[in-house]
């Protein structure tokens, strides 16, 4: 029994009285208590050899020793257990951070070179003092060194673009108290260089207070700047092919309407005739007919023709051109016509004296729109027609301006610069002019307004470049 | 009599319809206008003198005011008043959007791309007159 490799609280009694040891084999939390217990029992032994109550006493004090060695022995044992579960748990945890901080590690590669390749800049910003930590990316996205930036969201807001800064603030603000926590938007930021570029700015919560309310955002921004021209590229072709689109149903709308109507009354014309009495007055009346339709059907076809050939393409030369210059030499080739009209003429330049275009189309942008103004003069007045330039917004214009009939904007408005489309039985007008006047500016990225008032005059506005992305 | 009232920009139309209507024998009153806003004047003079317009031939592709705007026009002011009127819708296109709006306007009898033919005058008479018979 004593030679077992392991102790019950029995044995353990006997070991003591009978000043056996048995240290080898007594766990380590056990050991602790024992000098506790044989100091007990030493103490007790002379007490025993003097009287039988004393023995009784020495049997009682050793009944409560042995229930306390049971107690302890089996607190022992519990206590060995919990020892090593913890062991055994603080072992696994150990483990874990060890493959946390390999996994992290990891990430930490994955991150940077997601960061790097793609080209993210990372920030992130602290709400309440308004400081964020940019990293060298962000920077370097809008052409600057990390130290030349100050480590404020001023740097960021400060940078984007102003037809957008107030909408993104907004959106900012909005997204912040909505409790969402990722927002995406696009905007435009300024470069060092002055230049525009385009970014995609992804925002994520990473603290909250105890109310919701966000503390701290951390935000990744991406140059799309590429991309974006591309998109925009694309709008802006997928747009002016629709409008082409549209122009050529109008246009195969109006021209096959145009040139069947004289063709089916040449042919109903020439049906009526009366080939039995030749000098039948109804027939001078029809041969009369028939010559006004075929000169219309003529007039159509080289209607046609000049579309055709009047409609540059973007390649047209682009020359340094002085409108004073241009304007006159147009004046002069229709001198006749001022003249017999008795028109004013009021040209200023001051603002943009010169221009770069094409001096086809100018020539016939001008033109077009002085003898329009011509023809639609007021019978009630001298006709004066004012031209000038000016610069707005960075971009150039020329007005046509004159004191004529006007034109009901309010009916006509769609259909000012459509074909074939006349407003006034004036026997001269096609309704040619402004068709091909708009189909030439816009070949040149150019825009054409109007703004009229009936019986006071008209105004044309050509913008000379269309205001474009970039 | 048959009332009738063409409105068309191209006097030669107008020119080829009433010798049309002469060859065809049909009792019918023509009164023409090139221009719409006059034939707008017109109409409200009928309409103040109580006279009935029959049939109206309307010229879609006209400089002042297309055959659309003058329906319009009569919308707002007239058409009520001439509820007994047949519209005839007329082009030389031969496009579908015109015959597909004239669909849209229920006032409008139908569409005729031109010429305007002999065998469609007789279709349009004879539902006139037995209209008129009843």
């Amino acid at each position: 029994m004593l030679t077992k490799d392991y102790i019950t609280p029995n044995t353990l009694y006997v070991n003591k009285n009978l000043q056996l040891s048995s240290k080898k084999i007594i766990p380590f939390t056990t050991r602790q208590r024992i000098p506790k217990l044989r100091t007990v029992g030493l103490s007790i032994v002379p007490l025993a050899l003097t009287a039988d109550l004393t023995v009784l006493v020495y049997m009682i004090l050793l009944s409560a020793a042995t229930l306390i060695c049971s107690f302890l022995i089996v607190r022992a044992g519990k206590l060995k257990q919990e020892v090593e579960s913890k062991t055994r748990e603080l072992a696994e945890q150990n483990n874990y951070r060890q493959q946390a901080e390999a996994l992290a590690e990891a990430n930490k590669v994955l991150f940077d070179v997601a960061v790097e390749g793609v080209g993210l800049g990372v920030f992130t910003w602290i709400l309440a003092t308004r400081e964020i930590s940019y990293n060298q990316k962000w920077a370097s996205i809008m052409g600057y060194n990390l130290s030349e930036i100050e480590q404020n969201s001023t740097t960021w807001l400060s940078h984007i673009h102003p037809e957008e800064v107030s909408n993104v603030k907004s959106n900012i603000i909005f997204f912040l108290r909505s409790g969402e926590d990722h927002y995406q938007f696009e905007h435009r930021v300024r470069t060092k260089s002055g230049d525009w570029k385009w970014i995609m700015a992804y925002l994520k919560v990473q603290e909250r207070n105890e109310a919701g309310k966000a503390l701290k955002v951390t935000g990744v921004h991406l140059d799309i700047d590429d991309m974006k021209a591309k998109q925009l590229e694309l709008h802006k072709i997928t747009r002016e092919l629709m409008h082409s689109n549209t122009e050529l149903q109008k246009f195969a709308y109006i021209t096959s309407h145009n040139l069947r109507a004289p063709a089916v009354n040449l042919l109903s014309l020439s049906e009526l005739f009366n080939f039995d009495k030749p000098d039948d007055e109804l027939n001078r009346e029809i041969i009369n007919k028939i010559h006004r339709s075929s000169r219309l059907l003529n007039d159509t076809l080289n209607d046609l023709i000049e579309i055709v050939s009047n409609k540059p393409g973007c390649t047209e030369t682009k020359e340094d051109l002085d409108l004073a210059e241009e304007t006159d030499h147009v004046l002069n080739s229709i001198e006749y016509l001022l003249k017999q009209e008795k028109a004013e003429i009021n040209v200023n330049f001051d603002d943009v004296p010169q221009i770069k275009y094409s001096r086809k189309v100018l020539h016939s942008v001008l033109l077009n729109l002085i003898s329009n103004a011509l023809k639609y003069r007021s019978t009630d007045r001298q006709p004066v027609i004012n031209i000038s330039s000016y610069q707005l917004n960075g971009l150039n214009y020329l007005d046509v301006k004159d004191n004529g009939q006007g034109i009901d904007l309010n009916r006509h408005q769609t259909k000012i610069f459509g074909l074939y489309q006349r407003f006034s039985r004036k026997p001269e007008g096609k309704g040619l002019g402004l068709f091909i006047v708009k189909s030439q500016i816009e070949s040149m990225n150019g825009t054409i307004s109007v703004d009229s008032k009936v019986d006071q005059g008209t105004t044309f506005t050509i913008g000379f470049n269309k205001f474009e992305y970039n | 009599m048959i009332q009738l009232l063409v409105v068309d920009d191209d006097d030669i139309n107008i020119f080829l319809l009433n010798h049309l209507l002469k060859k065809s024998g049909y009792p019918v009153e023509t009164v023409s206008f090139t221009n719409p806003v006059e034939a707008l004047q017109y109409i409200n003079s009928c309409v103040a003198d109580d006279k009935k317009i029959d049939l109206l031939f309307l010229d879609i592709n006209m400089p002042q005011m297309t055959g659309w705007d003058v329906l319009h026009e009569l919308r707002i002011e007239n058409i009520s008043k001439i509820p007994e009127s047949r519209i005839y819708m007329l082009s030389s296109s031969v496009h579908a959007t015109d015959s597909e709006k004239a669909a849209q306007f229920p006032e409008v009898s139908g569409f005729i791309s031109k010429p305007v033919t002999p065998e469609f005058l007789s279709e349009v008479f004879s539902t006139i007159m037995l209209a008129k018979q009843l």
